[in-house]
């Protein structure tokens, strides 16, 4: 077994492979569920890492992702969502707590939005490419539609973990204003979409 | 603010949105996931706004974690001795409790024996600020009654607040509600689920001394409830409770 995955490995994983691997996970099969480990953690840790801003935190935040993962991975499919997607999720929303949990504790906040930070897109490889180029051109399309400080909340709540309270504050309005504000935005961004 | 005002209307995709985004505060979280364990419809929604947004994150680039990351998810995930059984056994998202009881025998084999294929969650609630010893919560979902309720028992005043959401029995029919102790193997009976909302009631103490480790379950009895002081119908839904 790999101590860790090489960065390309992710690339090259079809969805085929992690769904079967997942399912070999709800099953109990722990090589498996190592093997998803070894092939999706980098990935994972990335996303840790861009939301929480602190490594020794991700580090932890990562620990419970997987344990979720392994005891959760017969759940994923009543989701609806593709396999790469849940494991994403688990990993983003465990992040987002994490983050929230600190900024409750009173520490750093992280995740200032005047410095709100672009994800860069490393390059897929050619069958995530496939998948995933017209998906993320429409996202960003249709952010690049909103007003650029509306598209910048929506991204603050995304990434960064962001609260309609920690919004309204950032952009100085009252509370009730940004949800109106965002919900607006949200409206617009479903419509374009779907369009 | 009528944008505010007339947002219980609003549609449901932007509050998936929300719950995407996290937006939502904990009791509307709560209750939304409760919606979603029993509509199909609306975790439809959610996924549209997942995979929609997720390109502004899949793009990050790949970190290797430390090794010690590995090593410790291993050493978590390791069979403890007394808790080996097959996996697809597990029904809360916790998992079981390392000690398996005779009480969890006897509701396995009435879960099963009922073709009852019951959802369960587990929810963070905030505990009030004036309790002292640990509030144990539940929440169950039966899927094939539309029955969805959260419960709580605060130990330190012995009070058991449940809220139903969704869900009646059948006619001539009651919910029961019951604790089932970790290492006994009588079910202890809350009562009725006989009211509407939210409500409050004491509870005994031998019920508070069952806590720990035990299961929250939901029977189908005949009207005013079991006649014999056990479950006598089908166990609609468990739960394990668990501390805040």
């Amino acid at each position: 077994m790999r101590a860790h995955a090489r960065p390309e490995e992710y690339r090259h994983l079809t969805i085929a492979e992690i769904e079967s691997l997942l399912q070999k996970t709800a099953t109990g099969d722990r090589s498996a569920f190592l093997e998803l480990y070894d092939r999706t953690s980098a990935k994972l840790f990335g996303v840790c890492l861009r939301v929480l801003n602190d490594r020794p935190e991700a580090e932890d935040v990562l620990q419970d992702v997987f344990v979720k993962i392994w005891r959760n991975a017969d759940r994923y499919r009543a989701n609806g969502l593709s396999p790469m997607t849940w494991l994403i999720t688990v990993a983003r929303n465990s992040a987002i707590d994490r983050l929230r949990a600190r900024r409750a504790a009173g520490g750093a906040t992280g995740g200032d939005i005047s410095e709100a930070r672009e994800v860069p897109d490393s390059d897929p490889g050619p069958e995530a490419r496939a998948i995933a180029l017209s998906e993320r051109d429409r996202i960003r399309a249709c952010l690049d539609e909103l007003e650029s400080d509306k598209a910048q909340a929506v991204r603050g709540a995304y990434l960064d973990g962001l609260s309609y309270r920690d919004l309204a504050e950032r952009y100085a309005v009252p509370l009730n204003t940004m949800r109106t504000w965002l919900r607006r935005s949200l409206d617009k961004l479903k419509e374009c979409l779907g369009r | 603010m009528s944008d505010a005002a007339t947002y219980d209307d609003r549609d449901d995709a932007i509050r998936a949105a929300e719950y995407v985004l996290r937006l939502l505060d904990t009791a509307e979280m709560r209750a939304f996931e409760a919606r979603l364990e029993l509509e199909g419809a609306l975790r439809g929604r959610v996924a549209f706004w997942e995979e929609r947004f997720l390109p502004l994150i899949a793009g990050v680039p790949e970190v290797a974690p430390p090794p010690s990351v590995r090593r410790e998810i291993e050493r978590r995930i390791a069979p403890s001795p007394d808790t080996r059984q097959p996996k697809g056994a597990r029904t809360g998202r916790l998992g079981r409790p390392a000690r398996v009881s005779r009480a969890r025998g006897w509701l396995a084999a009435a879960f099963v024996a009922a073709h009852v294929a019951a959802l369960i969650i587990v929810t963070q609630l905030t505990p009030p600020p004036t309790t002292t010893g640990p509030v144990y919560v539940a929440e169950v979902q039966a899927t094939a009654r539309d029955l969805v309720l959260n419960a709580s028992i605060d130990s330190s005043r012995s009070i058991l607040t449940v809220a139903r959401q969704s869900g009646t029995a059948g006619a001539g029919r009651d919910y029961e509600l019951w604790v089932i102790p970790a290492d006994g193997p009588a079910p202890l009976s809350l009562g009725l689920l006989d009211w509407d909302g939210e409500t409050r009631r004491p509870v005994p103490q031998e019920v508070v001394e069952a806590l720990q480790g035990g299961t929250f379950a939901v029977s189908d009895e005949p009207a005013g409830g079991s006649p014999t002081g056990a479950p006598t119908g089908e166990i609609v839904a468990t739960a394990p409770l668990t501390t805040l």
